[in-house]
């Protein structure tokens, strides 16, 4: 019951296309839209930022399953990890612990929003140095 | 419903067609989720405290003291600002993670899911038509909804079904388990809180699911109405393909076939019920317009249409409008504000429904948990055509 593959249709826009070396694309196809002024630097920088914090991530649950496993175990077979399901409590305590982890890294939000709200301004800390130059 | 929780996630309920990841990859989506709550949770309640102490009185300084006026300028007004274009960008990233935690998960496993799915043919009597020569409609054609990577219909294998694969759990892991156990939340609701509570005694004899996907929502109605015949649509061929060995592996008859709902090849007044899920917000006005009235040619007398998504913009704040508006700009959802913008009823009442036989319905989601437990009540607003 299954059809074989489409043949592709001429009359419709081309589908997205992965570059050489991957079989499938790494993004949706449509430009991805540029939100500081400055070509698109900061936007990748913080794109590898954040695929660096799940990467960090993700060694920090390894290390979490290991200590588990070994706890639980003694010795480990060399599928142990791999064949670890977390308990719904345990899956609990690591919902939280992302939840932790996350708010770590991304502390600075946080400490913006309280500059906001205190009406802190890189101005106003100048002004009290030069408060304090005033004061010589 | 007899349930065996994935291994990653213990909301979920296990599949055959589902892809498994391994422990970095999970690891990986539950980074996903979790920056997706801090942001939702501590970053975004950041912009409104920043339009309101620093970009609306800056908009204001600079328009002779008036604020801005609707959500575009509302937007205008926060470009400019840092915490904003932050907000933004991680907001960005987080999506594009999101997709690539579950894509890599899933072409690691591509070939096995594509055999899974040749194996499942024939078991529950459901059916599959694809239609090479479909020309994919300009809104889908053009973008990457959501900026899932390749779309409803990127194939890069024969026989693919990785857009499927990747739907399926990519939408899992975007709601963090509040579509239900197998994604089917939407048509659960639909089913429980609309037809059951307010039509008891309907019985259709065909029903059509419009712009189906992975008939995550379609199979909740296969078990409503036992004796119906359930046709389901989408104009992506890998999906369908996915869609329909899903079906076949839980057990459950759908007819499948590769159309555009904004003309398809059915005979009028073939169907007793056409529901659709979350897909108004994915087609343009005059498709949407298109749609509403070949589901009027669809529909025998009688008959009802349900199209469950989201509410228009009428009676919102403007800074709510814009909040939410932040994905049709920048999220790959460009037919997100176009689609709320309109007046829905009017559209269905002029597509043939006539006034007298159109409504908007809120209901509640469902959201059972598999520990028993009612989750967070979500609402989903109904538009719904009495034929």
């Amino acid at each position: 019951m299954l059809d074989g593959v489409p043949t592709p249709n001429p009359a419709t826009a081309p589908q997205a296309e992965p570059v050489d070396g991957r079989s499938f694309p790494a993004k949706a196809k449509g430009a991805r839209p540029v939100f500081f002024a400055d070509g698109g630097a900061t936007d990748a920088v913080l794109a590898i930022v954040t695929s660096l914090a799940a990467e960090v991530w993700a060694l920090r649950e390894r290390v979490t399953t290991l200590e588990t496993v070994l706890a639980a175990g003694g010795t480990i077979p060399a599928s142990a990890v791999e064949a670890h399901r977390p308990s719904p409590a345990e899956a609990e305590r690591r919902a939280a612990e992302a939840a932790a982890f996350t708010a770590r890294v991304f502390r600075v939000f946080e400490e913006m929003r309280e500059e906001v709200l205190a009406g802190e301004t890189p101005g106003g800390y100048e002004a009290l140095v030069q408060r304090a130059y005033d004061e010589i | 419903m007899a349930t065996t929780p994935t291994r990653t996630h213990p909301n979920q309920r296990a599949h055959e067609l589902l892809p498994t990841p391994d422990h970095d990859e999970a690891a990986r989506q539950g980074f996903v989720q979790a920056l997706k709550a801090h942001i939702a949770t501590r970053v975004s309640p950041g912009v409104r405290e920043v339009y309101e102490h620093r970009a609306a009185p800056r908009w204001a300084a600079d328009h002779g003291g008036a604020e801005p006026a609707d959500r575009h300028e509302i937007r205008w007004a926060l470009q400019g600002d840092v915490y904003y274009q932050l907000w933004s960008s991680v907001r960005r990233s987080s999506q594009h993670l999101l997709w690539a935690s579950v894509s890599d998960s899933v072409t690691r496993q591509a070939g096995e899911l594509a055999n899974r799915a040749e194996a499942t043919a024939g078991r529950a009597g459901g059916s599959l038509r694809l239609d090479p020569d479909l020309e994919i409609p300009w809104y889908n054609a053009e973008v990457d909804i959501h900026c899932m990577p390749g779309g409803y219909r990127g194939e890069y294998a024969p026989g693919d079904v990785a857009a499927g694969a990747l739907y399926d759990q990519g939408v899992f892991v975007y709601a963090m388990g509040q579509m239900g156990p197998l994604n089917d939340d939407y048509g659960q609701s639909v089913v429980a809180n609309y037809l059951r509570a307010q039509h008891p005694g309907f019985a259709p004899r065909r029903i059509l699911d419009v712009g189906c996907t992975v008939g995550n929502a379609t199979l909740p109605y296969v078990d409503a109405f036992p004796d119906a015949e359930v046709h389901a649509i989408d104009l992506g061929a890998p999906v369908l393909r996915y869609a329909h060995a899903r079906a076949e592996a839980l057990g459950r008859a759908v007819h499948f076939s590769q159309q555009n709902a904004e003309r398809t090849d059915f005979p009028d007044g073939h169907f007793d019920l056409i529901v659709s899920h979350i897909v108004l917000h994915e087609m343009s006005p005059a498709a949407l317009r298109r749609m509403l009235a070949e589901c009027h040619r669809l529909l025998a007398p009688g008959g009802l249409m349900i199209h469950a998504d989201f509410p228009g913009y009428a009676g919102v704040d403007p800074l709510t409008q814009a909040m939410i508006d932040w994905d049709t700009w920048n999220n790959h959802e460009p037919l997100w504000g176009p689609m709320r913008s309109m007046d829905l009823s009017a559209e269905a009442a002029g597509a043939g429904f006539g006034a007298g036989a159109v409504s908007e319905e809120i209901v509640p989601t469902t959201r059972i948990l598999q520990t028993g437990k009612q989750a967070r009540q979500g609402q989903l607003w109904l538009l719904v055509g009495r034929r």
